[in-house]
């Protein structure tokens, strides 16, 4: 339990940062639990979510002084498995919290949550972008990702909000899924493309700890990684959408020009954030804390203190720049060492010549005066590559 | 007159080959002698170190003394309980210099093997009183009577009367106790003549300085006393001497014929030389030192650095630390290109170099990266000069070598009958040349051959244990040096040399050899972001090569504000990994990679 002090120290750090441009917003429930996933979600919680979006509400107030969000991004969980009229109070809180309109204001959803009624709530919150959750459109392999929705319900999803009036929407594709084949992955991203969405994720599966999908991996019931495959799926996605027009702006983001996704681009820039709702993490100077992760205990927490925080760290320079340097070169804008500098007092560029000669010659990175990106076959090995620069 | 006072004194040790059971024969002792509560269920108490409890074996000689009433006499008996493996030896006729008899003991389930024979001649050498004892006749297989015409076969001891024991329950011990104290004879020495003593082994202690072991030849030894380390020509006074009962116990005096230690707050380990004499400050007229112990010759090498340069000064006192209470390893400062600084160590044998380098990296923390160990060679070079070389990078260029010379040794093998064969095609494939064989009984075989000392000294032990169903045992010494066709084989990294992996080896095995190098250190070299080029070469000619290619994918798939501290730390945790590694040019060398060298093809048959 945080002492008084501890939040108040907390706030006046981040006053002093103030205004905060970026908002993040969990919402911590979903119809069922994705064999998959290790986000903070639980399923059959329905009856906490009223009491939730209370102490969302308060959470919120609290920051209230601190924000002026040029971007919202709510996420979860599901954002859009709340009733219609819960979805509307707590997008209402969220708008209170922001001075005005944010410029972009991002919601979750997955297909098979989305009815014109909440659609409705979603537009008239203010809510510019939808990210929807489709992640394929081959209805076995949706199955077996244990999602609640089919390739139809995708395509009705984004029928509905385009007829709603949004111009920005995202669609998630998992990539590289057990018992899929390359044929089927190419014409997932077809597919995709058939919807135009502004902006495409496309993540490759990966095998978290704790979950269904790596233990059922360790029993040998579901094949195991296998890196080659893994690359060779990974570029013909890369290949299908940059050949329909769009531009990977980040290892596993796509977007049409323009329409990048602001509010993530300042996670990948290492710039200040909130995050409100169960676990959400937040980040202001070489602070970063996360709330705690049990709904319940958040709840309480907020309704009769100054909320329970799971963690408090802060980085010292050499963090600073490893945090800098593995979330920035994850851009195709890559990283200015100069600006990291600056920042840090750690010169990058001074303590390892040798090492960005090297991956320069091996064809890994690109150098344009302090600033270095990485290439296509960079972005492939980007940790090896953070490594060695920070070694 | 004097003698007189030395007649209860009886100074013996107990040599068998490994696991017949002298330690256990020593527990017996001690409770016999009341220094061991009576079936305390204690079990080889003076294996005091941990290895050696984890191991079950004896690596040090190890003194203690009891007192014992014998018709109405009181006795004072030292013993020194040794270690049976081949590569302690050294530690045996160490002990044996302080003896006037020894214990023979013969396992009497397995009979004589191959150390039973080096060790009783040992003692013979020694002029020492050896008397044979058959141990475990409790157990079902015992056979003490074809085991004492083995003695007699093999050794030409009389051992018609030789007792029988069981060290594990107790019979037939007090027995053995007895016939000791009635055969072995009492030292000789002058009580009342100025001190000479042998210094037969040390300790470091952090809070009173080196202690000093010592036997007593003549005069005495207390506290006050003012003595004199010949060798380093260093002068200490005495703060305390005392007996080994079986812990320290301080005593006034020391007399001519004990055993004992002292404490004298030596700080400076370079003083303390095993094997040295002590005596009176100054030395009294006409002094002349003991003639020590005959420097063990080590038999295989390899280097050792540490893991983090900033530890070369610890390793260094590491190593002095542990050489008091070892004498037989020998280490030299050298520096290797691709691992900096480090030392030469020299081994009796791949187990002693196992257990020096346990019993270093336990007692300070440093972290050990080990080359592969070689064996010593010879090399006559065309300006008839001859050199000795420890490391292969000490081989000239091929012009300048007139004769390659390699160890070779004379190697006693004891066998059951039926392995004869195939232990016979084994030696074959080693190099070995065939010198006889000598029947036991019936049923076992002394196999004699000469075999280079490079090809039993890695793998041949273990060979010859699955040759033979774990019956053969084996003793080895160096006889000669002979001319061979050796070479040395560089291996390179990424196009650089690394010296510390580079091997002297026979140029007919070298190509085979380099190549199971190169794809074992294919396994243990990590990926790269950079393809990694390896190869094995004969002077300028490249006899093997493989390619580690570079790392295709590492990359986390979905990394958000939310993710920072997990993966960053995740990345710390891989980034820790590699700072245990060697770095050689660009590339990183993971410790094991070194010892690759060393593996023998079975491992990567096993694996396959
Ligand atoms: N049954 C039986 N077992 C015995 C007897 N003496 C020793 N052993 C067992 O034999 C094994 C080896 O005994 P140790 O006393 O450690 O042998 P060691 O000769 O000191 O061995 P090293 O010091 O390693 O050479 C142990 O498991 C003992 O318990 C005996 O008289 N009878
Ligand atoms: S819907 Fe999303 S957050 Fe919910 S369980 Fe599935 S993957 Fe996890
Ligand atoms: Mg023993």
């Amino acid at each position: 339990m945080p002492t008084a002090t501890e939040a108040d120290r907390r706030r006046a750090r981040v006053r002093a940062a103030a205004p905060i441009a970026h908002l993040y917003v969990h919402f911590p429930f979903c119809a069922r639990k994705c064999p998959y996933c290790d986000f903070n979600s639980h399923a059959q919680r329905e009856a906490e979510i009223d009491a939730y979006v209370e102490a969302l509400g308060v959470e919120l107030d609290r920051w209230r002084d601190c924000l002026a969000p040029e971007t919202v991004f709510v996420g979860g969980g599901t954002p859009t498995h709340a009733a219609p009229h819960q979805l509307a109070r707590y997008l209402t809180h969220v708008r209170a919290a922001c001075p005005a309109p944010p410029a972009e204001f991002t919601v979750e959803a997955n297909p098979g949550s989305l009815t014109p009624a909440k659609v409705e709530v979603l537009a008239g919150a203010g809510v510019t972008r939808v990210s929807v959750g489709v992640q394929s459109f081959d209805d076995a392999l949706l199955r077996r990702l244990g999602r609640i929705h089919d390739a139809q319900e995708a395509e009705a999803a984004f029928a509905l909000l385009r007829a709603g009036g949004f111009e920005h929407l995202s669609l998630d594709l998992i990539l590289a899924l057990p018992g899929q084949t390359l044929a089927a992955q190419e014409r997932d991203v077809r597919q995709a493309v058939a919807l135009a969405p502004e902006h495409v994720s496309a993540y490759v599966l990966t095998y978290e700890e704790g979950t269904a999908f790596t233990r059922a991996m360790r029993a040998g019931r579901l094949p195991a990684p296998d890196d080659d495959r893994e690359l060779e799926y990974l570029h013909v996605v890369r290949a299908g959408l940059e050949g329909a027009g769009y531009r990977r702006y980040e290892i596993s983001n796509y977007a049409r020009a323009g329409a990048e996704c602001r509010h993530n681009l300042a996670y990948w820039r290492d710039a200040d954030w909130l995050g409100v709702g169960a676990g959400a993490h937040s980040h202001v100077g070489a602070w970063r804390w996360k709330n705690e992760d049990g709904p319940s205990r958040y709840i309480a927490g907020q309704l009769q203190g100054a909320g329970a925080i799971a963690f408090e760290e802060a980085s010292d320079p050499k963090t600073r720049v490893l945090e800098k340097l593995m979330m920035g070169l994850r851009l195709a804008e890559g990283v200015d060492l100069g600006a990291v500098g600056a920042a840090t007092g750690v010169d990058v560029l001074r303590r390892r010549p040798e090492r960005l000669a090297l991956y320069e010659r091996e064809g890994l990175l690109v150098r344009e005066g302090p600033r270095v990106r990485l290439t296509p076959r960079g972005f492939d090995v980007v940790n090896a590559v953070v490594r060695g620069l920070t070694a | 007159m004097a003698a007189r006072r030395l007649e209860h004194i009886r100074n013996f040790a107990i040599v068998a080959h490994i696991d017949h059971g002298k330690s256990t024969l020593a527990d017996r002792f001690l409770e016999l002698t009341g220094l061991l509560e009576e079936r305390s269920g204690a079990h080889q108490v003076l294996d005091d170190l941990d290895l050696e409890r984890e191991r079950g074996i004896t690596i040090k000689a190890r003194a203690v003394r009891m007192a014992y009433r014998k018709d109405g006499r009181d006795y004072v008996l030292n013993l020194i309980d040794t270690p049976g493996h081949v590569d302690f030896s050294y530690e045996v006729s160490r002990s044996l210099a302080a003896c006037e008899g020894a214990i023979l003991l013969v396992d009497s389930t397995q009979g004589v093997e191959a150390q039973t024979v080096a060790n009783a001649y040992l003692a013979v050498e020694a002029g020492l009183e050896l008397l044979p004892v058959l141990n475990k006749v409790d157990m079902q297989g015992a056979r003490p009577e074809e085991v004492k015409e083995e003695i007699e076969t093999v050794l030409g001891i009389d051992a018609r009367h030789a007792l029988a024991c069981s060290a594990k329950t107790g019979e037939g011990t007090r027995a053995v106790l007895e016939r000791l104290i009635e055969v072995v004879p009492p030292p000789v020495g002058d009580p009342e003549g100025p001190l000479k003593a042998l210094l037969f082994d040390a300790v470091y202690d952090t809070y009173r300085g080196v202690v000093v072991y010592v036997r007593l030849i003549d005069g005495s030894l207390a506290a006050g006393q003012r003595v004199r380390l010949v060798k380093a020509g260093r002068d200490y006074d005495v703060m305390e001497v005392g007996v080994l009962a079986p812990h320290r116990t301080k005593v006034a005096r020391l007399e001519a014929g004990e055993s004992g230690y002292l404490v004298a707050s030596i700080k400076s380990l370079e003083d303390v030389n095993i094997g040295d004499t002590v005596t009176t400050s100054p030395p009294p007229e006409g002094f002349k030192p003991l003639p020590g112990y005959r420097e063990p010759q080590p038999m295989v090498y390899c280097g050792l650095y540490p893991t983090y340069p900033k530890d070369f000064e610890a390793l260094r006192k590491a190593l002095q630390t542990l050489r008091l209470n070892d004498a037989s390893f020998t280490f030299v400062p050298e520096t290797s290109e691709a691992l900096g600084f480090g030392f030469r160590c020299g081994f009796l044998g791949l187990l002693h170099m196992e257990i020096v380098q346990e019993r270093l990296e336990r007692d300070s923390d440093v972290d050990l990266v080990q080359t592969a160990p070689n064996v010593t060679y010879e090399i006559l070079k065309t300006d008839g000069t001859t050199v000795r070389v420890e490391k292969p990078s000490d081989v000239p260029d091929p012009n300048y070598i007139e004769e390659f010379r390699e160890p070779i040794t004379r190697c006693s093998m004891i066998i059951p009958h039926e392995s004869v064969g195939s232990m016979m095609k084994l030696c074959t494939e080693k190099r070995g040349v065939y010198v006889e064989t000598q029947y036991l009984s019936p049923t076992r075989v002394m196999l004699v051959y000469d075999m280079p000392l490079a090809e039993i000294v890695f793998d041949f032990y273990d060979k010859l244990k699955s040759a033979t169903r774990g019956y053969g045992t084996l003793d080895y010494e160096v006889k000669a040096y002979q001319a061979a066709e050796l070479v040395r084989m560089r291996i390179l990294v990424n196009g650089v040399e690394v010296d510390a992996l580079s091997m002297i080896c026979h140029r007919e095995t070298a190509e085979p050899r380099g190549r199971r190098i190169l794809q074992r250190l294919r396994k243990t070299i990590p990926r790269h972001l950079f393809a990694v080029p390896l190869q094995a070469a004969i002077g300028g000619k490249v006899v093997a090569r493989e390619t580690i290619s570079a790392l295709r994918k590492d990359v986390t798939a979905k990394c958000y504000g939310g993710d920072v501290t997990r993966k960053r730390k995740l990345l710390e945790k891989q980034k820790a990994g590699k700072k245990r590694m060697k770095q050689v040019g660009n590339v990183e060398i993971p410790q094991k990679a070194f010892l690759s060298v060393l593996s023998s093809d079975e491992d990567d048959d096993a694996k396959r």
